[in-house]
């Protein structure tokens, strides 16, 4: 339990920008999402509270900074995300969004998760109402086809 | 699938190790997006239309790291998202085990595996992740507190709270709810436990 808990500090990230894998189902997130995410908890904003006060889709945004939606392809963009993280322009954290912003363009992320990934993002739990299931009031493969997307 | 027993004393005091071990233990209300984003290092992915679709508000995925959650209630209902992730949270942190257990070889393996879990073993899970995430949203120390803070305004007004007693517990959830941002069910539910003595506290 509390040996899990990610450190409490996120330290500066360094100026690189390369193409990392993560856990997320072995998709490739990229440096550009990854800094989205870094800075945004590292400014104490929960997705939904960043989302809702600058006017982003949540859902959209989670895709951003999972590497599911590639990084913008105009500096304003990527601009109005760093002040919206209130990175003081000009500073290391700054330079580094727009490098890593850079870096990617170009880049087409896959529009669904393969079978492997999708598998692991499948829900672990599924309440068990067989009288739903026999009727087919829950279509399971458009729940599959949903996270596919997600 | 074996789901061990753990009493309501042992749920309350894990998710309390649980927000006592965070980096958010001082905050009020508590601080569940933060602690299951930053602290546990999930993710949380919104997808449209999940409520609707398929009755769900949110899911933890078989790696434990993601939790999917309807976009509506992210967007739209607080206290039902608060809760949503306080309850995901749960299965993670009391059915790790179980849950890591669960392989997966194909998306056909998981659509006949995940229907069959038996309703009485599922039902064990869900009251545990419920029980978690009741006492991870409304930490101990803080409800007594606060029961006491109700209580004493109540009496303040003149009302003597032992010849109301239905009404004034009404009146408690409503504002307690309020303070800690969930809804007043919740606060229900953990005042009428039949583990805890906070209806004793009104007679």
């Amino acid at each position: 339990m509390s040996n899990e808990m990610v450190g409490l500090e996120l330290p500066l990230p360094p100026r690189c920008c390369k193409v990392i894998t993560t856990p997320y189902g072995g998709h490739d997130m990229t440096r550009f999402g990854e800094l989205l995410k870094e800075f945004r908890l590292a400014g104490g904003w929960s997705l939904r509270e960043f989302c809702s006060e600058n006017g982003f889709d949540a859902g959209n945004y989670s895709k951003l900074e999972r590497g599911r939606f590639p990084a913008p392809d105009s500096d304003e963009r990527v601009e109005a995300y760093a002040r919206a993280l209130e990175l003081k322009e000009g500073s290391d954290q700054w330079f580094s969004l727009f490098d890593a912003a850079a870096a990617e363009r170009g880049r087409l992320p896959s529009d669904l998760l393969d079978d492997e990934q999708t598998i692991d993002k499948l829900p672990a739990l599924f309440r068990t109402i067989r009288s739903e299931q026999q009727s087919g009031g829950i279509d399971l493969d458009e729940l599959v086809e949903r996270i596919r997307r997600s | 699938m074996d789901v061990p027993f753990l009493s309501y004393d042992e749920l309350k005091a894990i998710a309390a190790r649980t927000l006592s071990d965070s980096s958010y233990a001082d905050r009020f209300p508590v601080a569940i997006e933060m602690i299951v984003e930053r602290g546990f290092g999930m993710d949380v992915v919104p997808i449209r239309g999940l409520q609707n679709a398929f009755n769900i508000d949110a899911f933890i995925s078989r790696d434990l790291t993601t939790i999917s959650v309807d976009e509506f209630v992210l967007e739209n209902r607080f206290n039902r998202y608060r809760f949503t992730l306080a309850h995901e949270l749960g299965h993670r942190v009391l059915h790790r085990d179980i849950l890591g257990a669960m392989e997966f070889d194909s998306i056909d393996d998981w659509k006949s595996q995940i229907t069959q879990i038996p309703e009485r073993e599922y039902g064990f899970l869900e009251y545990q992740a419920n029980t978690f995430a009741n006492c991870l949203l409304v930490p101990a120390d803080e409800l007594d507190l606060r029961f006491d803070g109700v209580v004493n305004q109540i009496k303040a007004a003149g009302l003597n709270p032992s010849d109301y007693p239905d009404e004034c517990l009404d009146s408690i959830c409503t504002a307690l709810g309020k303070q800690f941002e969930v809804s007043r069910n919740v606060i229900q539910n953990r005042l009428t436990n039949k583990y805890e003595d906070f209806e004793s506290r009104l007679q």
